[in-house]
């Protein structure tokens, strides 16, 4: 299969069967997993801080930095391929606490809750997660199944 | 209450807000590295407990750290809200709260009672011996005050 990979801030929506969409070490960053099985088509977004209003400027050059910037602009792109709420499903990887161990500005806690939110407003929920801790982890979907797979300390399961 | 049972109780209370303001609101809150000098607030809210530990839970919450929980909660702005839906939204809140914070103190498969969370009115129903624990709800300051009178 053909690998395809987001950056931090970055995002890719495909309908392509023969890819596997990754985003490789998310520590406090987490990854917005957005797929619909009738349609077979993936989203994924690198999210790394929860609001934009810290530098609006770099929401401008790259919204998928940004949980209240990007999460519109995924579903937009989902929207777009015909991805519909009935037949979809979102999951959410990543929100360590790696850099911060007092925990006063716990960054990843942060990015979930922001992520949470917006999609509580909108009427979404999570079906699955796997969040916080303190490791850093490595997460591929595949398109034609929908497979979520997540990889830490040369181990890897399935987040179901 | 010795000052060694202070500092669990205060411990719980931290860590029983974090997880009801994380889950219920999507608000993080920690606790406050230092004392506000002024704490404005619009609402106490209050709760007592009965069983396991007889005490009392009083949250007093800033405009706007009220607005947030409420708007966050309900989904919605808080100009389309009734004053009533605010009002149970943060009763429950304390509910909640007060109910994590006996899990977090007394631990699980203990049974509770509690009295029905209330709007107070009143600060000078609040009587002495209470310890204050002032929280960071990303950017505001709120306090908790609790008292614990017996284990």
């Amino acid at each position: 299969m053909k690998g395809v990979h987001v950056g931090i801030g970055e995002y890719c929506v495909s309908g392509h069967t023969d890819e596997v969409i990754k985003t490789f070490a998310l520590g406090s960053c987490v990854a917005v997993l957005v797929y619909d099985r009738a349609k077979r088509v993936v989203g994924m977004m690198h999210i790394a801080l929860p609001d934009s209003s810290v530098n609006p400027e770099r929401a401008e050059r790259s919204p998928g930095y940004f949980a209240d910037t990007g999460l519109p602009l995924l579903l937009m792109e989902m929207k777009k391929r015909q991805a519909a709420r009935q037949s979809s499903w979102i999951k959410i990887v990543g929100g360590s606490n790696i850099m911060d161990n007092n925990h006063h500005f716990n960054i990843g806690k942060r990015n979930v809750l922001a992520i949470k939110k917006y999609l509580w407003k909108n009427q979404l929920g999570i079906i699955a997660e796997e969040v916080g801790g303190e490791i850093s982890r490595t997460v591929s979907v595949e398109v034609v199944t929908g497979k979520v797979l997540i990889s830490s300390g040369g181990k890897s399961w399935e987040l179901s | 209450m010795k000052k060694k049972e202070m500092k669990k109780a205060g411990k719980s209370l931290a860590r029983a807000a974090a997880k009801t303001f994380s889950e219920m609101a999507f608000i993080d809150v920690t606790e406050a590295l230092k004392v506000p000098e002024t704490l404005e607030y619009s609402q106490i809210i209050h709760i007592s407990l009965f069983e396991p530990v007889e005490g009392e839970i009083s949250l007093f919450l800033p405009a706007d750290c009220k607005q947030m929980i409420v708007e966050n909660i309900y989904g919605s702005d808080w100009s389309g809200l009734q004053s009533a839906e605010i009002d149970d939204c943060l009763l429950e809140l304390l509910n909640v709260l007060a109910g994590n914070f006996l899990i977090e103190y007394c631990g699980t498969g203990v049974k509770h009672d509690i009295s029905l969370p209330e709007l107070l009115f009143d600060e000078s129903k609040l009587k002495d011996n209470y310890q204050y624990f002032y929280f960071d709800a990303e950017g505001v300051n709120l306090k908790i005050s609790m008292k614990i009178s017996s284990l």
